[in-house]
């Protein structure tokens, strides 16, 4: 026997779909269904997942590197830098600019630029002797 | 054809022959199914190519264990219940209710041909939780057995008779307000 209060149960209408479909949408959706189908699952859709995952690995790799040579500083000095550079700082300790421990030894262009400066030379003159 | 000489059919090698067949006798079950969720042609639309092709690149591991049908449906169902997320954290960026925005579609839809009662159903049905959303669409609509349903989400049996009583006595309290 049907409880009269249950409505989900009282009314036959409630399971149809209350909608309606474009005319002809599922006779053309059948029809094109394969042919999407095998579209979205061709080679190109296989491969540009993973074309695009390589073409950001490069950018990401290039823009790393790019960024890490701004970021280091220059290993070399050329003399006339060095001369420059170190006129605008003086004040260098007596053992790191006098060295003749080894007479024999020869001296680098950076020790004698050293000695200079620690004799009160200044740099412009150090820079217009190289000239 | 029957299911099972569509897998036959599969097996022997023509795949796109079992694959129309499963679309011609699919489309209309699975379009229905997936518009109660979604609320609108456009959208059941596009979700409903997306099934088909997760069904054509399942195919090949499709083991013949369970039945096609219930297959087909699981991963129609599996691909609802992704969309619904995704749909739900648009909702929850744009500062919305998924609810909200699912009962608009509803009474915005141009393709509704119902009477007041059978949108407010419509609408009750997604005012559910997910799960049991799913319960009561494929067992008030489709009249499912609850061994199918189970075969389907992958729930015991059990558990989905508590769901759809649930679910049943929560929409009729809905309804009994409004008539």
């Amino acid at each position: 026997m049907k409880d009269r209060t249950d409505i989900l149960s009282n009314h036959e209408e409630l399971k149809k779909m209350p909608y309606e479909v474009p005319e002809g949408y599922f006779e053309s959706f059948k029809a094109s269904a394969a042919c999407t189908v095998r579209k979205a699952t061709g080679i190109w859709h296989k491969v540009y997942p993973m074309a695009t995952m390589a073409a950001m690995l490069v950018v990401m790799v290039t823009a790393g590197t790019f960024f890490l040579k701004k970021a280091t500083p220059a290993q070399e000095m050329s003399l006339e830098d060095y001369i420059i550079c170190s006129g605008m700082d003086i004040t260098t300790a007596s053992y790191q600019t006098y060295s003749s421990a080894t007479a024999d030894a020869q001296l680098s262009n950076e020790d004698i630029v050293s000695y200079l400066i620690y004799t009160g030379m200044s740099a412009e003159d150090i820079h217009d002797m190289i000239e | 054809m029957t299911d099972r000489e569509i897998i036959d059919l599969y097996k022997e090698g023509s795949c796109e022959e079992a694959f129309n067949h499963i679309v011609s006798q699919y489309t209309e079950r699975l379009y229905w199914h997936i518009r109660r969720f979604l609320c609108n042609h456009e959208d059941t639309n596009d979700l409903l190519q997306d099934v088909f092709i997760k069904i054509w690149a399942a195919l090949p591991s499709f083991r013949g264990d369970a039945q096609l049908f219930t297959w087909i449906y699981r991963i129609a169902t599996n691909e609802v219940l992704n969309y619904l997320r995704k749909q739900r954290f648009k909702a929850l960026v744009s500062f919305q209710d998924a609810t909200e925005i699912l009962e608009r579609k509803i009474d915005e839809d141009a393709h509704f041909n119902g009477n007041a009662l059978q949108r407010e159903l419509h609408k009750a049905i997604q005012r559910l939780p997910e799960k049991q959303r799913i319960v009561f669409n494929l067992r008030y609509f489709d009249e499912l057995k609850y061994e199918q349903i189970s075969q389907i989400t992958g729930t015991s049996v059990g558990a989905l008779k508590a769901s759809y009583h649930h679910a049943y006595n929560k929409i009729k309290e809905d309804l009994e307000k409004l008539f």
